[in-house]
């Protein structure tokens, strides 16, 4: 006989749940749940049992059934959000995932966590990722991610099973599309990922958004300093469902302002994100859920003169998409996950001139990809469990630039990728030894290839509190952006599949992990890897805006090395994290190698959160948290010299000299050291019977003025070096959130 | 008790761990590079000029204030059996040679000494002569026609250029001959279009591979055209000329 349970956490971390412990009381019998939620106990002896459900920071689900002989029971089972802490919870979901799962580099990420850590203006998951071993930055306000030497376009980002191919799209990267406040569950992998996951060297960002509260109406609206936002989630017949958006208003503020004072300012800026959810159970082997996602920035601007128009520009960009997901369990053996998505990057910019319409422009660019993905996971027995699927994308990549209606490039580019993989983890050794092994075979119809890229996970659990880890595998990408990856400042991102004569980028990973556990809520990880890059694609030129297609772009290796360390401790009332990473990342485009500009050598993270105890007047049982960060400085080129350069005019023959400048190599120098301090103060209120909270944000707390980028201003002799600095005071902001 | 010794021994490891990332991050080098100045020799020999001349200059480093061209270096050219101690000219701010008349496909050496900097030398190949078969002296040259002339030795690039006979200055383009042609063809049209009338004298200058290095370089590096030990361009030109009606309607 078998059980079956999907388990969902509801409310304020509400998510399919991961790993949440399931057990029949007074027995040996129990386990916890997979990835997707799902979960299943083998041979149960007829009886009447307790079957406990439990999950940190929730209230324990007990049922009590009858189970008789040969008869298979499905659970559906939703847990709320505990009150007061749980003590007897004794074993988190991160535990379990330790014992039970042959993954390293992996990290799952609370909405908790997300909204805690400081941040500037709000929460934010990829302000979050930033902190994690193996991920760097390149400056105070950068919202890109850099994985264990990899560039930005090497990380697959996933919300919903929906492909997002911008993440870091507002406000010039200072907001991600994701409204940390729908955000469910967030998982990174920094590397060696599962065959399950494919179509990009570095990591795997996978989030998902919360599953709706499927017993009562519930929301929240959050007024910040520069965004508004607001969720709503409620019950619908057999289902839940959840809608959530954001918008800046900046631009109505300063509208008002400019109306108060009569004066003719704007702010042409806002960007909104709205996100949408529906769960439907059909039955309880049935579950569908239909997602959506619109994120798009808009500047748009109009200049008058004495009334009449006179120029117009209008720039939009965001991402978009759509999923369909049926979570169908077949047998109680047999569970299978089907994804329909859509998922589109657009930018698109027009100028108008009113007065001289030959300058007028019109510049086009997007992505769109329709994806259809079967994952099945079979449940051999206790020790032994095969997943394999199959995914098909269809991909389109169109890009326009004309002035005044004579068009310079109009291309569009199509792609197909299919991929399928088989995996299997067998634990060799119960509880001591266990290997995932894969392969994931991928078609790419552009120059007919096949690739197969194997993987490997080992864990040998040699104690009950200690694990060492192994992780190997071959990744391949078959999409790449034409802009640089190296980039101080980028918004936009303009994907262009590997050409026909391409060779395809091929990475291989390996990864070695030691894992201690002090307690059941403190965990220690150490990580070194190697990572070797082949055939990398990059723009010849550091900057292109709108450009051409791939068959321009140099050809590379490159390869990364380091060791990340982990600490972290996950409690009610304190969490927090160190993390720091020495790496070591190498590429070579023409030339030998260099260290491109986020090869930072030392990056270090301190997250530490608490509840403020009763005794302290005002924010009592408020939540403090602190963020500090050390890292040495990033590798930058530099004009280290000028000299007059002379020109022979035939017609003339005589020689002027102009000055240029002697460019360092572009790895000669390196930023100095950066660090900083941030705090969020967050206090639980209630506000016209309704509980609510306030927070206050500050970033760069003891005003260290760490150094982006150098210029040099060649209008002085000697030329002056200017240094600049993206946060040059502490920077306070604050809102509040009201839940109803 | 045991929980305790534990703990201390691993709050121990943890305060050791850190003294050692401070060390290691202490180490970092926010390494610079070092930027030795060198000598920028300026130069092109053409054996329309009587006498040559030479700029010699300097490189500064980025933080250093710019000053006047060098008066007071070594600089030496030879070549031929020609070898001249080039004097300083405060007019011109250049070097200059005694008269010479360089010859085609000949190697010269230029050495240029001062005190504080590199010894810096440079060599060029005068490009050799070459025929001109078309338009030939008086000929009348339109839009239609194709100036012809045998390829230069050693010569990378070309320039056109259109004298008035009141010495003003007419047209002017480069070409960049196909490294396989030995017979130069210029189709006038596919240059010119302004229209333009009158006798001219052209000027078929042939340049060599160090000046095409220096005016197209491959890429953003320093240019070094025949230069070692320091920057710049030694090149050298062979120009013919022929004077022709022009008829450019």
């Amino acid at each position: 006989m078998y059980l079956i349970a999907i388990v969902c956490l509801l409310h304020a971390y509400g998510s399919v749940s991961a790993y949440t412990n399931i057990y029949l009381e007074n027995t040996t019998l129990g386990s916890a749940t997979n990835d997707k939620g799902y979960y299943i106990i083998h041979k149960i002896p007829p009886g009447t049992y307790n079957i406990i459900f439990s999950y940190i920071g929730y209230e324990s689900s007990i049922i009590d059934t009858i189970i008789e002989e040969n008869q298979n029971l499905t659970l559906n089972v939703e847990l709320s959000p505990s009150v007061l802490e749980v003590e007897e919870v004794t074993v988190s979901a991160e535990r379990t995932r330790f014992e039970r799962t042959v993954e390293v580099s992996h990290i799952v990420f609370t909405p908790r966590e997300i909204k805690s850590v400081p941040s500037l203006f709000e929460g934010d998951l990829i302000k979050t990722l930033q902190l994690m071993p193996g991920v760097v930055t390149m400056h105070d306000l950068s919202n890109k991610l850099h994985v264990r030497g990899g560039s930005p376009d090497e990380n697959l980002v996933l919300l919903d099973g929906i492909t997002v191919y911008n993440p870091s799209t507002h406000l010039g990267g200072l907001f991600s599309t994701f409204n940390p406040d729908a955000v469910g569950y967030a998982e990174l992998y920094a590397g060696g990922f599962p065959a399950n996951f494919g179509d990009r060297l570095s990591s795997v960002i996978n989030v998902d958004t919360k599953e709706g509260n499927s017993k009562k109406y519930t929301g929240k609206v959050n007024v910040g300093l520069v965004t508004s936002k607001f969720l709503l989630e409620g019950p619908i017949p057999n289902g839940s469902f959840l809608l959530g958006g954001r918008r800046t208003y900046f631009d109505a503020l300063v509208w008002l302002y400019s109306k108060i004072r009569n004066d003719d300012i704007s702010l042409p800026y806002y960007f909104y994100d709205l996100i949408a959810k529906v769960n439907f159970n059909v039955s309880s082997e049935n579950r569908f859920t239909l997602a959506g996602l619109s994120s798009t920035d808009v500047v748009s601007f109009l200049e008058n003169t004495q009334g009449e128009a006179d120029e117009q520009i209008d720039l939009e960009w965001g991402n978009r998409g759509l999923s369909l997901r049926w979570r169908l369990v077949f047998n109680p053996k047999f569970y299978g996950e089907m994804i329909g998505a859509w998922s589109n990057f657009l930018t698109h910019l027009e100028y108008i001139d009113y007065t001289d319409t030959t300058e007028n422009l019109n510049l086009y660019e997007d992505i769109t990809d329709y994806t259809l993905k079967c994952d099945f996971n079979y449940f051999w027995d206790e020790n032994h469990t095969i997943d394999f699927g199959i995914d098909g994308k269809v991909m389109t990549v169109g890009y326009n630039y004309d002035i005044t209606e004579e068009v310079f490039f109009d291309q569009e580019q199509k792609m197909n990728i299919v991929s399928a993989y088989l995996q299997n983890k067998s634990f060799l050794l119960p509880n001591i030894l266990s290997v995932k092994a894969g392969l994931r075979g991928v078609y790419y119809d552009r120059g007919k290839r096949f690739s197969f890229d194997p993987r490997l996970g080992i864990k040998y659990l040699f104690k009950p509190n200690t694990a060492f880890n192994l992780a190997a595998g071959k990744y391949s990408q078959f999409l790449v952006t034409m802009n640089s990856q190296e980039s101080y400042f980028s918004v936009f991102d303009f994907w262009r599949p590997v050409s026909e004569t391409q060779k395809v980028p091929t990475a291989y990973h390996v990864v070695a992990g030691f894992e201690q556990w002090f307690d059941e809520k403190t965990k220690f990880t150490i990580e070194p890897y190697y990572k070797k890059y082949y055939n990398l694609l990059t723009p010849a030129i550091d900057e292109i805006f709108f450009s051409e297609p791939t068959d321009s772009l140099k050809v590379g290796d490159g390869y990364a090395a380091g060791i990340d360390f982990f600490l972290k401790k996950t409690m009610e009332d304190v969490f927090g994290w160190i993390s720091y990473s020495f790496s070591y990342t190498k590429r070579k485009f023409e030339g030998g190698y260099y260290s491109p500009r986020y090869d930072r050598r030392h990056n270090l993270n301190i997250v530490f959160g608490f509840t403020i105890p009763h005794s302290v007047p005002l924010i009592r049982n408020g939540t403090l948290s602190a963020r500090w960060y050390l890292a040495t400085g990033l590798p930058y080129a530099q004009d280290i010299a000028r000299y007059r350069y002379y020109y022979w005019d035939p017609r003339f023959s005589t020689n002027q000299g102009e000055w240029t400048t002697i460019r360092s190599a572009r790895d000669a120098f390196r930023l100095p050291l950066s660090h900083r301090l941030d705090l969020h103060i967050e206090k639980n209120i209630r506000i016209f019977g309704l509980d609510g909270s306030w927070y206050i944000d500050v970033i760069n707390v003891y005003n260290r003025k760490n150094i982006a980028f150098y210029n040099v201003d060649y209008d002085e002799d000697p030329p002056e070096i200017k240094e600049y600095v993206l946060l040059p005071i502490p920077i306070p902001s604050f809102g509040f959130n009201l839940r109803f | 008790m045991k929980k305790k010794s534990r703990i201390r021994s691993i709050g121990t490891t943890l305060f050791q761990l850190s003294i050692l990332l401070l060390v290691c991050i202490a180490c970092e080098r926010n390494y610079e590079e070092e930027f030795e100045p060198q000598l920028n020799i300026f130069g092109v020999l053409a054996n329309i000029l009587q006498t040559q001349e030479i700029i010699v200059d300097r490189t500064y480093p980025i933080d250093e204030p710019s000053g006047p061209v060098i008066d007071d270096a070594l600089v030496v050219l030879s070549g031929n059996g020609f070898i001249d101690t080039l004097e300083f000219s405060y007019s011109s701010q250049k070097y200059l040679t005694e008269p010479l008349n360089v010859a085609p496909l000949t190697t010269y050496e230029l050495i240029v000494e001062k005190d504080g900097f590199d010894t810096a030398h440079a060599t060029t190949t005068v490009p050799g002569n070459f025929t001109i078969f078309f338009p030939l002296f008086n000929d009348t040259l339109t839009f239609q026609d194709t100036i012809l002339f045998a390829r230069s030795t050693a010569a990378a690039l070309y320039s056109f250029v259109f004298v008035h006979y009141t010495g003003g200055f007419g047209p002017f383009f480069w070409y960049e001959p196909d490294p396989f042609d030995s017979l130069i063809q210029i189709p006038v049209g596919d240059y010119l279009d302004e229209p333009c009338t009158g006798l001219f004298t052209i000027y078929i200058v042939a340049y060599d591979s160090n000046f095409y290095e220096y005016y197209y370089p491959e890429d953003d590096s320093i240019a070094q055209a025949g230069v070692t030990g320091g920057v710049g361009l030694l090149g050298s030109t062979w120009t013919e000329a022929t004077s022709v009606y022009v008829l450019f309607e």
